[in-house]
């Protein structure tokens, strides 16, 4: 019986005391908080992505209290800037928002395969093991280490084994940008909808080999492009996305069809139409 | 006092909490990429060990004993170390922002630090005295905070390595660990 007493009277009093300490020690030593902080995690989208470099919007907003750029902030676009142009005083430029967009159209019909892979099923890993199973080193592997990343499900993987990005609902953190392994991923541009979906540098004849779907440096959409906006260069073209004007004539003249107008874009354009 | 040199040097250096007795790892893998921030967590452990392995000391030799109720030892120790913790970490926040800042969540992870409790129990199992009590806590931090240095000190050199692209970050950092622990063994013996 005294030993439960005992017990009991030394736990509780344990417990009683050091809570009256911790309540009055919390009371002396509260530092207080700016309460424009507070303000600026309310007008953050709140979706953690990390985009802006910092672990958290918390952390975000506390940076932008010791003098961060306010214009860092991606998925809330143009309104949070507006909002914390308001809190801060602080004028900003807003960027054009940009999404990611995959650079590589080789999926498990287009581009052929050096080896068949059993291992684990992460693109991660596969390009490991003598930099992926197709034949083309710059290939997408298709297992979806940036369809599993992305914080907004953006990103699906089709049949083909590609990622298909929803531009909608993809803001712009960079995310699946960083995971892919082969960098097919880069960031463009929202507006424009014309890509060039290669990324090879291997001369003509060696893509022509190894994919259906490679660009082989044929200059066809350099020649034809009026804005100067397409240049062949190492192998491979790339859109000048400041003079590009979505005009599509490169789409045409490609004849690997692998300069491509948004998916996404184009069902819209066909429900206008 | 001849003894307690041989106590402190067997807890910084044969029985190191961490490399030897494998308490507390889950600080020395999280805090050790920063040297500044090793310093500060390896201080703020040190601190804590010190003042818990008194209190637990007092709490123990005082009341738990008379009263024949060693066997709260667990839970009255644990209770004890998370309230000191708690005050450490109003202390620091309203005086040092940056070492805040530094440790992150590390300092409430100190609460259930395996390490903490590790030594206030080793303190109660080896019969020490009061003052022997505070010398072991305190050196048992010490040996903590040297770990931690060391580690920090190599993963920071890791950064610049070329270090195969398997064994980036974390995996390296465990090899070291291993190895480091294996060279700490070296200690064995000493005293």
């Amino acid at each position: 019986m005294d030993i439960i007493l005992a017990s009991i009277l030394t736990l509780g009093s344990m417990g009683i005391i050091f809570g009256i300490i911790l309540a009055i020690a919390s009371q002396k030593l509260a530092v207080k908080a700016d309460p424009k902080i507070d303000e600026i995690v309310k007008i953050l989208p709140g979706l953690n992505c990390g985009g802006c470099g910092h672990p958290s919007c918390q952390a975000y907003a506390e940076a932008i209290m010791k003098g961060e750029a306010i214009s860092l902030c991606k998925p809330g676009g143009k309104k949070t800037l507006d909002h914390l142009t308001e809190i801060t005083g602080e004028t900003a430029q807003s960027s054009e928002p940009m999404v990611a967009t995959r650079y590589c159209n080789g999926g498990c019909n287009e581009a052929k395969e050096k080896y068949e892979y059993t291992g684990v099923k992460t693109c991660k890993v596969a390009a490991l093991l003598n930099s992926g199973y197709k034949q083309c080193t710059y290939s997408c592997l298709g297992f979806g280490d940036c369809a599993k990343v992305c914080p907004t499900d953006a990103i699906t993987m089709n049949d083909d084994m590609l990622p298909i990005i929803d531009k909608e609902k993809c803001i712009g953190c960079e995310k699946c940008v960083i995971e892919c392994p082969k960098n097919i991923l880069l960031m463009a541009p929202k507006k424009k909808r014309v890509h060039v979906r290669c990324t090879s540098l291997n001369p003509g004849k060696t893509v022509v080999k190894v994919c259906s779907v490679g660009c082989i440096a044929c200059n066809k959409c350099e020649r034809e492009c009026p804005f100067d906006a397409i240049h062949v260069k190492d192998n491979i073209a790339i859109i000048d996305y400041d003079k590009c004007t979505n005009c599509q004539k490169c789409v045409k003249v490609c004849p690997r069809k692998i300069i491509t107008v948004d998916q996404v874009q184009e069902s819209q354009q066909q429900v206008h139409t | 006092m001849e003894n307690l040199l041989a106590l402190a040097i067997s807890m910084i250096f044969v029985n190191n909490f961490i490399l030897t007795k494998f308490l507390g790892l889950c600080p020395f893998f999280g805090v050790s990429k920063k040297t500044e921030s090793a310093l500060g967590m390896g201080l703020a452990v040190i601190f804590v060990m010190g003042i818990a392995s008194a209190a637990s000391w007092l709490l123990f030799n005082l009341i738990l004993e008379p009263l024949d109720i060693e066997y709260l030892q667990i839970i009255t120790f644990i209770l004890i170390i998370a309230f000191l913790v708690q005050l450490v970490e109003l202390f620091i926040k309203k005086y040092s922002e940056k070492l805040y800042n530094a440790l992150g969540i590390y300092l409430p992870l100190i609460t259930t630090n395996c390490a903490v409790l590790g030594v206030a129990f080793l303190n109660i199992q080896e019969n020490l005295s009061f003052i022997g009590a505070i010398v072991g806590g305190i050196s048992a931090g010490v040996g903590f905070l040297l770990a931690l240095l060391l580690m920090s000190g190599i993963r920071e050199r890791l950064e610049l390595m070329e270090v195969p692209a398997p064994f980036k970050g974390l995996p390296i950092a465990f090899i070291v660990a291993s190895l480091m622990s294996l060279a700490f063994l070296g200690f064995a013996g000493m005293i």
